[in-house]
């Protein structure tokens, strides 16, 4: 597999993800098209840094920044978090990557900050990525209907979740790899 | 083995039966290989655990066919 890192975003990663998050390709399946400018996208940056509920990586594939991955609405009473992943650079974006992300997350979410579940939101239509959460252990809670309006279009909403005793279960039957991450 | 080769074509059309290096070598992201598998899955009425779905069962047609013998 490819050499994957995993590290805390910085504020000179900023330009760098404002134009990815304004990509179409990543934007489609977003709740937004934003329209950001490095102003903006910098004064987001130092706001979730601040924010204790909240972790996002960038994702390095052989040394090159390919993407960002995150952990938020980090909830320690309820033990609840959510996580978004994209990976901008097409040619970064191979399976064995992926679901290596989903797993070093699954053991930071369960192990390192003690959370009883992790739970996504997909755009229903994003049938492979529900597919692909499936496979990598989340279920299928429910379905959001016409939940997110974008340019006037409502579009459904996959609700996914796993809990740590599915993740305990789901480890037993995964042969699965971890990346490197570094966390702040 | 033509139902395979269709689903194959279908997401990817540069993939030719006789490649034996379809993830390995590139030719599949990972959001095309999860469609093959999903296609796969629902054409052959079978499921294939995640720890199956790497290069060497996908690498080419034949690794393909081997594992849906396997899992059906």
């Amino acid at each position: 597999m490819e050499n994957v890192l995993l590290r805390p975003m910085k504020l000179e990663d900023q330009e760098m993800v404002m134009n990815w998050r304004m990509q179409p390709e990543i934007s489609k399946y977003m709740n937004t098209d934003p329209v950001l400018d490095i102003k903006k996208q910098e004064e987001w940056f130092l706001k979730q840094q601040k924010d204790k509920s909240c972790y996002y990586w960038i994702i390095e594939v052989d040394g090159i920044p390919a993407g960002v991955t995150s952990i938020t609405m980090v909830d320690k009473k309820n033990g609840t978090c959510t996580r978004g992943t994209y990976i901008a650079v097409h040619e970064k974006r191979s399976f064995e990557v992926i679901t290596s992300i989903y797993a070093t997350q699954f053991e930071f979410v369960f192990d390192k900050l003690g959370l009883n579940k992790i739970e996504i939101q997909v755009f229903a239509e994003n049938k492979n990525v529900v597919f692909l959460s499936k496979k990598c252990g989340f279920k299928q809670e429910g379905v959001l209907r016409e939940h997110i309006n974008k340019n006037g279009i409502y579009y459904d909403v996959v609700l996914l979740g796993m809990t740590k005793s599915e993740w305990e279960e789901k480890k037993k039957q995964w042969n699965y790899e971890t990346v490197k991450m570094i966390i702040n | 083995m033509d139902k395979l080769i269709e689903i194959l074509k279908k997401v990817n059309p540069r993939i030719s039966e006789n490649m034996d290096d379809i993830v390995s070598g590139g030719m599949l992201d990972s959001i095309e290989l999860v469609e093959i598998v999903s296609e796969i899955e629902e054409v052959f009425e079978i499921e294939i655990p995640i720890e199956d779905i790497s290069p060497e069962n996908f690498n080419s047609v034949e690794a393909i066919q081997k594992m849906i013998e396997k899992l059906r």
